[in-house]
Formats: structure tokens, C-alpha cells, sequence
């Protein structure tokens, strides 16, 4: 498995400009690309201030003290790294869509398999905070956290965030609450984090309102990046049909007609509202992409359109 | 429109099991959905699975639902009220008694026809308009019910069957035929029986039980006009023969004929009879000269010709009467008598003068019976030479032994015996002929044995009538001390007087006489020699043959007039015995329809409408000229095409 199966390289070489659009600057162990609210030791000049004793002599002013005879010490712009952490719904619901065939053949129109797609999406993501000097976490989670990746810096770690995703196997139910209620499920660090999901989740909104405020309250800027098949957009069913859930294996006879898939769009539409709603009371970014689009209508659209990512 | 059983609508109880088979059916296609989040909210909100929404939408359950009505309703056995159409079975009995070969009167300006004629062309007519989709059934009746088709569908064949029937002139089986119809019909509900006759029926038709309608068509108005005869017979009397017939009027109408009688084709006397209403005159014909067969026929154009002739035969004695003219000869005499015929014996006086001779000319008289064999012994009388007497011999069977003329000696020589009846017994074994007359052979003689080329025994036909001479005097021989001879002379008169027709006398047609065959036959038939066989052409009709040949019970022919039954033997020989074949004398009456049979129609009728009003169905009023024309055949037809587009459906893949 090599990451030009996850993302071709001429997207990647695109990906690589880019960078992540969060409002926050968070402090960091490493020099990163991205400036501190705090000062700090990088090349950018802020200002100055008195000598107190205990300050780092390296900074001290020798030109102005020469000039004026009093200590001054310059003080510097912090630069600091950003947490990124990438949340990918590895649960049965998500491995749908896309044939065999089609897995490996990113050319075509064709619906993409969710899960892959999720993958890709977190690959990018991760792709750019890397050659962002961004520190990445990455997440597989059903209704557990079934997989996490030490934290990552530096391109060159890129291609063990990708076999990483890629190895990752899909299965079990999907529960963000239980899966994100694990202890050191949520980072330590402030910073940002992507959910990739199609939030088929049993538990209600208000649970996933709770999940995301203590997202919230853990400094994480959160991204909701819903990932629907175009068969969950647009069901074509029709006959007498048992609808057999992929994750509980149950089923539920439906003898499909019109007036039925009508009220199914309609109950799609508000439970996006809904989610949409409790995302935007925490002040959460809501994305919904389609498994149909291609990555790079997805990134360059979807997510530089809403400002999460900056070109 | 209307329902054959409305008990078919029990039937209809598979229209709501099939739709509890569409509502209780629990095959669902398993399809594998990420999640059912959104469809229990769907569902939850829709009740999608209330039973009656699956039946939605459905062609599948319309078209079975279709193809069940039709099922169910093509088994309450629906029909159209068509005009016309028939009854399913339709048996047709046809009167194909002598009376239907009755002319119908010319009046109409057509032609005159026979009624049989008239009768096929109403068959055909009522075949064709009140019976078009019916299965046809002719019987038609002779000495039996005959069967001609049953149950036929094909029309053509049935029109075809029509044409060839044929009347029959014996004593027809009326009341049998009917019976037949009766019985075919017996278990059937919506079959009918037509009778097309000429209302001249024997027998009581009412006595016969039917289950289903009948209808009587009566062929042809019966103004009957019929003259009959009734007895014709000829006797011997002393001066000649005497006919007597006895013609009935069967018409209601005074009439006059003439009657004809005619001996071996040659019209001999002519009577005129006054023929008053309904009654028989009796004609008596007198001196009527020697003939085989005598025909009597009525003069007049009267509308059934079959009872207008009526023939007669001179009846041969049974035992042959025999003129013995001899001189004396005992073994002769004795010989004779014992073949057990009547030998009348004429003692001839020994040759005188010429004096005697002629004296006797003048006083022997002819015998006044005339003998079926002259055996003449001796010089030939001369007053046998001439007159009656010649005359007689010239029509009866002569024999004559010796007689004069010059002698050629034999010396014993052997006899040499060619192949003949008189011969059939003899060897003429160590008998002695010392000398044969030798005279000049006559042209119908053939020698039948001689003696060194010397013919002494001749046989033949003159004028018809056989002729066997002895050129031996039996004084000269010794032959009537052998024990041959009785033998020879009994051979001899047998074949002298067997040779004629023998007559079977008169025989209604159709009947079974008993004829005797000889032995030797081979073959045998029928010949149509004269009368209405002979004016219709009937052919020959080969005798019936039964496990040993030609068997002795033979059906006489149905068809009028006079016929000859003729035997051949192996060698080619003929003989043959004549017989009348007259109709049956019912058939003669006119003018009296047998009222039973109108009343078995309206009984018939009477019944089915009982059986009607009980049913409670409304058919009366139908029951006329109009007919069930079943509409399965329609509705199995649509069934299937509904069952089609079901499968057409099926194939292309689930509902909707």
C-alpha cells in the first residue's frame, strides 16, 4: 500500500500550498508554521520591552542598550504548531457504496465507496496539516475507538498517517458518545478536529450535542464533515422490500412506493437540519459531501468554499 | 346474456383468497440499507405497512385478479342468447319410407318432385339456419334404424349425408328409428330431436319416451292421389290362363284407370276399372296366352309409382307332367313314372296305311294342359307334324327314342360320352348297341354320346326349349336292362324340365327369403329385369355370401320390380329364379297423418316447459327461435391472454 492509492500526487502536490483554516493558535511543544498568540521565539519581530532579570540574554538588545543604555529585550511573535485530529467513522454503515471495482478507480463518476472516501478526506486533511507543520492525531472509531496514531509531524510522516487510514477495516456499530467518551479519547491539546461520518447514530441529537460541547469545552475547534452515498440521498427502492440495517442486522419490511421515498427525502432533510442545528449552536463547522464528488471538488470546493481550509 | 350455473360463483371465493394470499405474503427482497435511522422515523410516520397499501400498484394482482374473474365466470357457464343457433345436439330422424318416393304435386309451377327430394332440400335448410352450431345426428329408416353420422360437426359432411339418403320401399322401422332418437338423447339436456316425414307413420309414436324436445316437420301436402295394386294372380284355368287384379283407390277423389296386363313384355289385354273413393275393383283378365311372367300395370299418373305394377308367374307343377307317345315300351313307361312325374301315356297304333293316319290328324286333339315334356317313343306320329300339335311341341320340351330311318351298324362298339347333365350318372358300361339311326343332325343337337363317331345320343335348345334325342331304338339295345337306365331317364326329364325360370313369387322388399342354391355355385346375384328397378337403374347387387358361400337367406331388394336372382356355376352356366320385389303396402295410403305424431312434439314441448318453470328460469320467452351459444370458448381465450400478459409482466421483472 503506498499514499498515491489513498491520494494522487498531483493532488497532493496541490495539497501541499494549502492550510488549515483554524481561527486558533495553539501552543506548542516545536516551532510550527503557525504564529502564537503567545510571543515566542520565531524570526517575526513584535516588540520590546525592559530587561527583568531571568530573561533570556539572547535576546537582549546589545544595539539599544549601546544606543540609550538601558536593557531592552526584543521580543519575538511566537510561532507554534496546530493539534490536528482526525476522527474517521469506521463503522458498517460507512462501508457502502462503490463496487470492488470501482474502489480503485478514482477516474470514474461513480459513487465512491463512503468509507474510502472518508479515508481520502482524512488524508487530505491530514496531508495539509503535515506540510503545515502541523502536529496530526489520527482516530478510527465505531462505537469504540478501534484504532489511533500516535501523534505525527512532518511530511515525512504522511505516509504512515496513510497506511494508517488505509489498513484501518470497517465493522461494528457506530456510537460518536461511547466512542469519544474512552478516556484520551478527546486530545489534550487544543487545536482542531475533523469528524468523518455519516452520523447514522442511534442516540439522539441531544447526546450528540453533549459529545460536541465537551469537544468544545476541550478547546477543539470541530469540523462535522457528513459523508452520505448518493443512495442514501436518493434512494431508487421500489417493491416489497426488507430493509436489513448493516450495522444491527435487522430488518424492516417496507413495500416502497412513491409517496414513501418522498417522506424518506423529507426525513433526510430534517434530520440534517437537526444535526446542523446542534452544530451551529456550538458554534461547529457542518459540511455534507455527497460520495459522488471527487476529492478535489470535496477539498477545493466544499471545505476552501467554507473557509476551513486557506489557499 | 345469461348464466348457464350460477353454482360457478362459489367459484368467486378465489378472488378474495387471492388477494389474502397478496396481503398475508411475506416475501420481502432482503436489500441491505446503511442504516434504518431515517426509515423507522419513515415508517413510523407513514405506517407504510398497513396490509391494504402492498395491493397498491400492483399489475401483477390486477392482471391475477383479472384472469380469476374470468375463470370464475367462464365456470358459471355464460352464454349469449343468439338467434337461431340450435341446440348443442340436434338428432335429425328422417322418414325414408316408400311413401316419401311420392311425387308432390306440380301445382306450385315447379316441377313435380319427390317428396324425398323436397324433404333433403328442408334438412339442409333447417341444418343450415336452425342448427348452424349444432352437432348433427341422421338417422334414417330402412328394415332398421340406420345410423348415418353421429354427433357430426362438420356441416358439409352432414349435408353430404342428407344427400345420400335413400327411400326404402320395404317395411320401414318406424316406431325402432324414434326409439333410436329417444335413446341417443336420453342423458342430454340441451339436445332435440326433428322428425321430417310425410306424416305416413306406422306404429304409435306417443308410446316412446323422450327427454328432450321434438319437433315434426310434415314434407309435402297430402292431396293424395294413389291408385294401388293391391293382389295380382294368375291361375290355370280349362281354355287358358286368368289373371285377376284388384286396384284400390286410396284417394278420397273418384278416378279411372286403365290396367294393363302384359305377358313377357308383350301387352296382351287392356281393362278400363271406374275407381271409386277408397275402394278396390277387382278386374278378372281371361285366355291370356302362355307366358312366363305377367305384368299388370295401372295407366296414370298418380303420385306414388311404386304400387303401379305388380307381376305374376305361370307357376310350374311340381311335379312335371310328362305326354308319353309310345307304342309300347314298359322300361320306358316304368322309367319314367319313376321320376316321379305324372306320365300321361298315348298309346300310338302300329304304322298303317296313310288312310288311318290321316283319320287320326283329324281327331287327335292337343291335351288340354299342356305337359312340361312330350317324349315322343318311336317313329314321330305324323299328325304331330302339324297344327296345334306342332305348335306344342314347339314350346315344350321334346324327347324323342328311335325313330325311323336308315341304320348304321355299330357292333357293340363303346360309348363315348361327352360332358353333360344327362350324362352326370351314366357310363354306359357293357350295354350293347348294335346299330344307330343315321339321319342328319338338326342345328340345335350336339352329340352327347356316340358310338364309333356315330352320334346316338343328341341334346340342345330349340326355340328355347331343350331337346335330347336317342338315335336308338331301345328295341336294338340293351341298355334298358342296365341298371343305368332308370337313372339316365331320370337325369334326363330333370334337365328336360328343370331348365326354365323358376319363380320366388312376390316378396316385399326388403324382406329375407330363403332361395335355393345349388351346390355348385360360385356366384350369384341380383339383376333388375324389369319395372321400377329397371326404370331407376338399379345395379346388380351381389348376393350375400356367409361363411359357406352364398348363403341361402337373401335380402330381397328394396327397390320395386321384378328381378331375377341369377346363380353361376363354375362352368359358366346360368340359372336364375325370378321375383317381384313390391313395396310395402302401408306406404300406399295417402292422405292419413298419424296423428300421435304431432302430439309428441307438443308433449315434448309441454314437458320442457314444465321443467322450466320449475327451474324458475326465466327462458320461456326464448325459448322460440333462439339458442345458448356458450361463451367459454371466448372467456378461456381471454383467460389465457390475461395469464400471458401475466407472464409478460413475471418476466420483466417485480411488480410495478
Amino acid at each position: 500500500m503506498t499514499s498515491t492509492q489513498l491520494l494522487p500526487s498531483d493532488l497532493m502536490v496541490r495539497l501541499e500550498r494549502l492550510s488549515l483554516g483554524s481561527g486558533k493558535r495553539v501552543a506548542g511543544m516545536l516551532q510550527g508554521k503557525r504564529r502564537s498568540s503567545r510571543l515566542g521565539s520565531s524570526l517575526e519581530f513584535a516588540d520590546y520591552r525592559a530587561y527583568t532579570p531571568g530573561d533570556d540574554i539572547r535576546r537582549f538588545d546589545w544595539g539599544v542598550y549601546s544606543r540609550t543604555g538601558k536593557p531592552f529585550i526584543r521580543q519575538f511573535m511566537d510561532e507554534q504548531e496546530l493539534m490536528v485530529s482526525l476522527y474517521v467513522d469506521c463503522s458498517a454503515s460507512m462501508d457502502f457504496g462503490g463496487t470492488e471495482a470501482e474502489k480503485g478507480n478514482r477516474s470514474g463518476r461513480a459513487a465512491e465507496n463512503k468509507l474510502l472516501f472518508a479515508k481520502r478526506l482524512a488524508a487530505s486533511i491530514g496531508y495539509v496539516a503535515l506540510c503545515s507543520y502541523e502536529r496530526v492525531g489520527a482516530y478510527c472509531y465505531s462505537n469504540r475507538l478501534d484504532g489511533r496514531l500516535p501523534i505525527l509531524r512532518g511530511r515525512g510522516a504522511a505516509n504512515r498517517l496513510f497506511q494508517f487510514l488505509q489498513d484501518m477495516p470497517s465493522g461494528g456499530e457506530g456510537s460518536l458518545a461511547s466512542a469519544l467518551g474512552e478516556p484520551g479519547a478527546i486530545p489534550r491539546l487544543s487545536g482542531m478536529t475533523w469528524i468523518f461520518s455519516d452520523f447514522w447514530l442511534n442516540e439522539g441529537t441531544a447526546e450528540i450535542g453533549s459529545i460536541l460541547s465537551r469537544l468544545a469545552g476541550a478547546g477543539q475547534e470541530v469540523v462535522l464533515v457528513q459523508v452520505l452515498s448518493p443512495e442514501e440521498i436518493h434512494p431508487e427502492l421500489s417493491g416489497d422490500l426488507r430493509l436489513i440495517d448493516s450495522e444491527l442486522n435487522t430488518g424492516r419490511e417496507v413495500a416502497i412506493t412513491g409517496r414513501v421515498l418522498q417522506r424518506y427525502r423529507e426525513e433526510l432533510a430534517h434530520y440534517q437540519s437537526e444535526l446542523r442545528k446542534t452544530a451551529s449552536e456550538r458554534g461547529i463547522s457542518w459540511v455534507t459531501l455527497s460520495s459522488d464528488m471527487t476529492l478535489q471538488e470535496a477539498v477545493f470546493g466544499v471545505f476552501a468554499g467554507t473557509g476551513l481550509i486557506r489557499v | 346474456m345469461g348464466i348457464g350455473s350460477w353454482l360457478g360463483l362459489w367459484f368467486g371465493l378465489s378472488i378474495p383468497a387471492i388477494l389474502a394470499m397478496y396481503l398475508l405474503k411475506r416475501k420481502f427482497l432482503d436489500t441491505k440499507v446503511p442504516s434504518h435511522l431515517l426509515w423507522q422515523k419513515v415508517l413510523k410516520n407513514l405506517e407504510a405497512n398497513r396490509p391494504w397499501q402492498k395491493l397498491q400498484n400492483r399489475l401483477l394482482l390486477w392482471l391475477q385478479l383479472l384472469a380469476a374473474a374470468l375463470l370464475v365466470f367462464a365456470l358459471m357457464k355464460p352464454f349469449w342468447w343468439a338467434p337461431g343457433g340450435g341446440k348443442e345436439h340436434v338428432v335429425l330422424v328422417a322418414d325414408t319410407s316408400g311413401s316419401m318416393s311420392a311425387l308432390t304435386s306440380a301445382a306450385q309451377g315447379s316441377p313435380s318432385q319427390e317428396r324425398l327430394q323436397q324433404m333433403k332440400r328442408e334438412m339442409k335448410d333447417f341444418i343450415k339456419q336452425k342448427a348452424k352450431d349444432s352437432e348433427i345426428t341422421l338417422l334414417s329408416m330402412n328394415a332398421e334404424p340406420n345410423l348415418l353420422i353421429s354427433r357430426e360437426k362438420d356441416h358439409s359432411r352432414a349435408a353430404e349425408a342428407v344427400d345420400s339418403l335413400q327411400v326404402y320401399f320395404g317395411r320401414a322401422a318406424y316406431d325402432e328409428t324414434l326409439s333410436l332418437a329417444s335413446a341417443l338423447t336420453r342423458e342430454e339436456k340441451d339436445a332435440e330431436v326433428v322428425v321430417f316425414t310425410d306424416g305416413l307413420w306406422r306404429g304409435d309414436p306417443s308410446s316412446i319416451p323422450f327427454q328432450v324436445p321434438v319437433r315434426v316437420f310434415t314434407v309435402g301436402e297430402q292431396t293424395g292421389f294413389n291408385l294401388s295394386l293391391q293382389q295380382f294372380g294368375v291361375k290355370d284355368e280349362p281354355g287358358g290362363k286368368t289373371a285377376v287384379v284388384v286396384a284400390k283407390n286410396h284417394s278420397k277423389t273418384a278416378s279411372s284407370t286403365e290396367i294393363n296386363l302384359y305377358g313377357d313384355g308383350k301387352l296382351l289385354q287392356t281393362a278400363y276399372a271406374d275407381m271409386k273413393p277408397e275402394a278396390a275393383v277387382t278386374t278378372t283378365f281371361r285366355d291370356l296366352p302362355e307366358a312366363k311372367v305377367y305384368r299388370a300395370e295401372l295407366e296414370g299418373n298418380d303420385e306414388y309409382p311404386a304400387d303401379n305394377e305388380a307381376y305374376a308367374f305361370s307357376q310350374p307343377n311340381e311335379t312335371p307332367r310328362i305326354l308319353l307317345l309310345t307304342r309300347g315300351n314298359l322300361f320306358l313307361e316304368k322309367g319314367l313314372q319313376l321320376t316321379g312325374a305324372e306320365v300321361v301315356k298315348m298309346a300310338l297304333p302300329e304304322e298303317d296305311s296313310g288312310a288311318v293316319d290321316s283319320k287320326q290328324t283329324s281327331e287327335t286333339t292337343v291335351p288340354d294342359h299342356p305337359p312340361d315334356l312330350i317324349v315322343i317313343d318311336g317313329q314321330m306320329p305324323s299328325f304331330a307334324e302339324q297344327g296345334e300339335w306342332k305348335k306344342l311341341l314347339d314350346r315344350t320340351p321334346v324327347w324323342t327314342l328311335g325313330g325311323g330311318g336308315s341304320k348304321v351298324n355299330v357292333g357293340g362298339g363303346q360309348p363315348k360320352l361327352e360332358s353333360h347333365p344327362v350324362n352326370r350318372y351314366a357310363s354306359y358300361n357293357g350295354v350293347y348297341f348294335s346299330s344307330l339311326l343315321e339321319r342328319k343332325l338338326p342345328d340345335w343337337a350336339t352329340p352327347v354320346v356316340s358310338i364309333e363317331n356315330h352320334p346316338a345320343v343328341i341334346a340342345g335348345t330349340e326355340n328355347g326349349e331343350p331337346r335330347l334325342s336317342f338315335l336308338f331304338d331301345l328295341q336294338e339295345t340293351d341298355f334298358p336292362l342296365s341298371a343305368e337306365f332308370p337313372i339316365v331317364v331320370h337325369e334326363a326329364v330333370s334337365w328336360l324340365t328343370n331348365s326354365g325360370g323358376k319363380s320366388l313369387g312376390r316378396l316385399t322388399a326388403g324382406t329375407r327369403v330363403e332361395i335355393p342354391i345349388a351346390a355348385d355355385t360360385v356366384s350369384a346375384r341380383w339383376v333388375a329385369k324389369d319395372g321400377m328397378a329397371k326404370t331407376k337403374n338399379v345395379a346388380n347387387i351381389e348376393a350375400e355370401k356367409g361363411d359357406k358361400g352364398i348363403s341361402a337367406l337373401q335380402q330381397v331388394p328394396s327397390v320395386p320390380g321384378l328381378y331375377a336372382f341369377e346363380q353361376e356355376n363354375s362352368a359358366g352356366e346360368k340359372s336364375e329364379y325370378l321375383a317381384e320385389s313390391s313395396a310395402d303396402p302401408y306406404e300406399a295410403q295417402t292422405g292419413e297423418k298419424n296423428g300421435k305424431l304431432a302430439a309428441i312434439g307438443q308433449a315434448a314441448d309441454g314437458k320442457e316447459t314444465a321443467a322450466n318453470a320449475e327451474s324458475g328460469a326465466a327462458q320461456d320467452k326464448h325459448s322460440g327461435n333462439r339458442s345458448k351459444t356458450p361463451l367459454l370458448t371466448l372467456l378461456a381465450g381471454l383467460a389465457l391472454l390475461v395469464i400471458l400478459v401475466e407472464w409478460g409482466v413475471y418476466q420483466r421483472g417485480r411488480s410495478i
